[in-house]
């Protein structure tokens, strides 16, 4: 999986520069994962995932000295610390709601612009629909895998499950991806 | 089975994906032709973490640039130093005693730098700031040895600034001996008058024909501590060997022919 060597195998060297503090080595880290964490809780809905990414580093970033591992360990804790940083979230915005504002709500498509919305570019808002229609726990596994590149016994570690029920959740996640595709007829 | 029924059956069979199939979309290795929409989806789903890094907020970029830390990233929490203990406690205190203990803080801060402004320890320009801030009119510390030498009972003046400034005039600074006296000398600061009691109650017992005319007073190393002499040696400290049986740490002691009177110097 190429996802799991973004480091273009210097991830040790770079791991050992950061924890040193060398500002360049901590802003390698950063630059190199947080696409894929952004990305990661933007497609689980985050608020603020731009912000949210940056408390994920902090977090990460001030304690390289308590990790042992490579990077897939690595990509592994760090979403880890993502997961649970994004329930928090929930959980925040669940005791204090937050208004959606208006011109964050895409307009529906007209009924007769089907075969312009068809050949229209796939987008990142469109992955994202796709990925809201899945049940909570299917898009955990499936992001966790997609974006976070990690194997089922680490998802299964992360979201507090075991390796079967992870691959269950994937096997209903793909399916439920599978059927809402064929049922919009408009590849991806 | 309706023709419905068996749709629907065919078209479930057709989303069912196996492990197999799924490690394989998750890879990004080839699938078999009607799972090729979905893995499609499943490699745009990747594509959206290969974006631009997204903007660092002001902590993090701070963290890059060093800031809050000295050194290599600590392994672990880190221990809690003194400061770190004290904050803790205080952290555990409740309201009220939180706003206490502030109001005590700063009490102390304001007489602790106006104490050393008035006391001339600090620098000129600092003191002048103090004293603008604190204007509190504190004696000059010179002002009681001056009148502890007026109290003096033999009318001798007795080493300016003794108590206050550690010196001890003519006397040996170490031993507090009067080389020309050939006896130990007492300042006779503020607890003198104590002393002086102590003898005339000896004085007052069966005990007193035997009462000396002359007392040796001898003042423990530990007066030091005593207010009138925050810094400096001891106003008087005996030579031990002056002093048969008698315990360098202990107080002020009057001996009177056996009958012994201890006072407290402060």
């Amino acid at each position: 999986m190429e996802q799991r060597d973004r480091f273009e195998g210097r991830f040790d060297a770079v791991l050992a520069s950061a924890r040193d503090g060398e500002p360049r080595a901590l802003a390698e880290i950063f630059t190199t994962l947080s696409p894929l964490v952004a990305g990661y809780l933007r497609l689980q809905g985050s608020r603020e995932p731009d912000d949210l990414t940056s408390d994920v580093f902090v977090g990460v970033l001030r304690n390289l000295g308590s990790f042992t591992g490579d990077e897939s360990d690595f990509r592994s804790w760090l979403f880890t610390i993502a997961h649970r940083r994004l329930l928090d979230e929930r959980r925040r915005l669940a005791r204090r709601p937050v208004p959606e504002p208006l011109d964050s709500v895409p307009e529906a498509p007209a009924l007769d612009d089907v075969e312009a919305e068809a050949s229209r570019s796939i987008t990142d808002e469109r992955v994202r629909r796709l990925c809201e229609s899945l049940v909570p726990d299917q898009r955990d596994v499936l992001l966790l895998r997609l974006l976070g590149g990690l194997t089922v016994d680490e998802v299964a570690a992360t979201l507090g499950k075991t390796s079967g029920a992870v691959k269950a959740l994937q096997r209903r996640g793909y399916g439920a991806l599978s059927r809402r595709l064929q049922h919009e007829g408009v590849p991806l | 089975m309706s023709g419905a029924d068996d749709h629907g059956h065919k078209m479930a069979h057709l989303w069912l994906v196996d492990d197999e199939t799924c490690e394989a979309i998750t890879r990004g290795d080839d699938v078999a032709p009607r799972f090729a929409p979905l893995a499609t989806a499943a490699r745009r789903i990747e594509a959206v973490g290969d974006g631009p890094a997204p903007p660092a907020s002001a902590e993090l970029r701070a963290l890059f640039a060093g800031a809050g830390r000295t050194g290599p990233v600590a392994a672990g929490p880190r221990p809690l130093g003194p400061t770190g203990q004290v904050s803790g406690r205080v952290a555990s205190l409740g309201l009220g005693a939180k706003v206490a203990l502030g109001v005590s803080v700063a009490a102390a801060g304001v007489v602790g730098i106006a104490g050393a402004g008035a006391a001339g320890v600090l620098p000129d320009p600092v003191r002048d700031v103090v004293d603008f801030i604190c204007p509190i009119d504190l004696p000059e510390p010179s002002t009681p040895a001056d009148e502890r030498d007026d109290r003096s009972p033999d009318g001798t003046t007795g080493p300016r600034g003794s108590g206050s400034d550690g010196s001890l005039g003519s006397a040996d600074p170490a031993t507090g001996r009067d080389p020309a006296a050939g006896t130990t000398t007492t300042p006779a600061p503020g607890p003198a008058p104590a002393a002086e009691d102590g003898l005339d109650r000896a004085t007052e017992t069966p005990a007193a024909p035997h009462v000396p005319t002359t007392t040796t007073t001898i003042v423990g190393g530990e007066d030091a501590d005593a207010p009138d002499a925050p810094d400096g040696p001891p106003s008087t400290t005996p030579a031990p060997s002056d002093v048969p049986g008698h315990t360098p740490s202990a107080p002020t002691t009057v001996v009177a022919s056996g009958a012994t009177a201890t006072t407290g110097t402060g």
